[in-house]
């Protein structure tokens, strides 16, 4: 419990000294300096991340995207090309927006199956060494 | 490997290609604040030349792009520490379940 709220001071100032305010200054999506930094520094007993942090985190991402409309987003009914209107270079973007935001790296052959939150969560729920 | 990419369709190609070439991007400029600009001028270059009329063009157009990002490889790219390459892979590798520690501190008996 100490370890957790020292945890969470020390990841406040250090969003406080990148002088970020917040996700609303993070444009895209693709910077979440701050996200992480809060989630990154985890106590050992919650190693593992659950789907639902996992579904948060993906809604997150792509309601952040500047081409989404935010209220178009949720869980069930938000495949990329149908749901939510965008491209394949925009398909494209979003997956490299999770990369960023779980730090990990997704093959080319697996990126291109992404076509939906629902597989991206799917996804990232099984890979080992999604932060 | 080279030739293989002819086989994919032309939709994966061009996505391959832009993802590759983004991520080389992040390997050149590594101010995050040059890496946005570059972005959006990798994404207007790629739509000025959306709506080509002929499948052959668009496939030169890629093979073009494709010969121009392995021109521009970067010597030293970023490769996330536990990926093949990357700087951590295997660093810790499972080991067989028949080898295990028998601990027995100051039990030894000899």
């Amino acid at each position: 419990m100490a370890l957790r709220s020292l945890a969470g001071s020390i990841a406040k100032s250090v969003v406080q000294t990148m002088g970020v305010s917040g996700p609303s200054a993070l444009g895209a999506g693709r910077l979440r300096l701050g996200q992480a930094a809060l989630f990154g520094l985890r106590g050992y007993a919650d190693a593992a991340l659950t789907k639902d942090e996992v579904t948060a985190r993906v809604l997150e991402v792509v309601k952040n995207m500047e081409k989404v409309d935010p209220a178009k987003v949720n869980e069930e009914s938000c495949d990329f090309t149908k749901d939510l209107g965008l491209d394949s270079l925009d398909t494209v973007e979003v997956v490299m927006a999770f990369e960023e935001e779980f730090q990990l790296e997704i093959p080319d052959d697996e990126a291109d199956k992404i076509a939906s939150c629902q597989q991206a969560i799917e996804y990232i729920a099984q890979h080992p060494m999604a932060k | 490997m080279a030739g293989s990419e002819a086989l994919l369709a032309h939709r994966t190609r061009v996505m391959r290609l832009y993802r590759n070439s983004l991520k080389q991007m992040m390997s050149w400029a590594i101010q995050r604040s040059l890496i946005y600009e570059e972005f959006k001028n990798i994404r207007s270059q790629f739509e000025a030349n959306m709506n080509v009329p002929t499948l052959g063009e668009a496939t030169r157009l890629v093979e073009a792009g494709e010969k121009y990002l392995a021109e521009k490889a970067h010597p030293d790219p970023y490769i996330v520490p536990y990926y093949y390459g990357g700087s951590a892979y295997h660093r810790n590798p499972p080991f067989p379940k028949q080898i295990s520690i028998h601990r027995d501190f100051g039990r030894e008996g000899y």
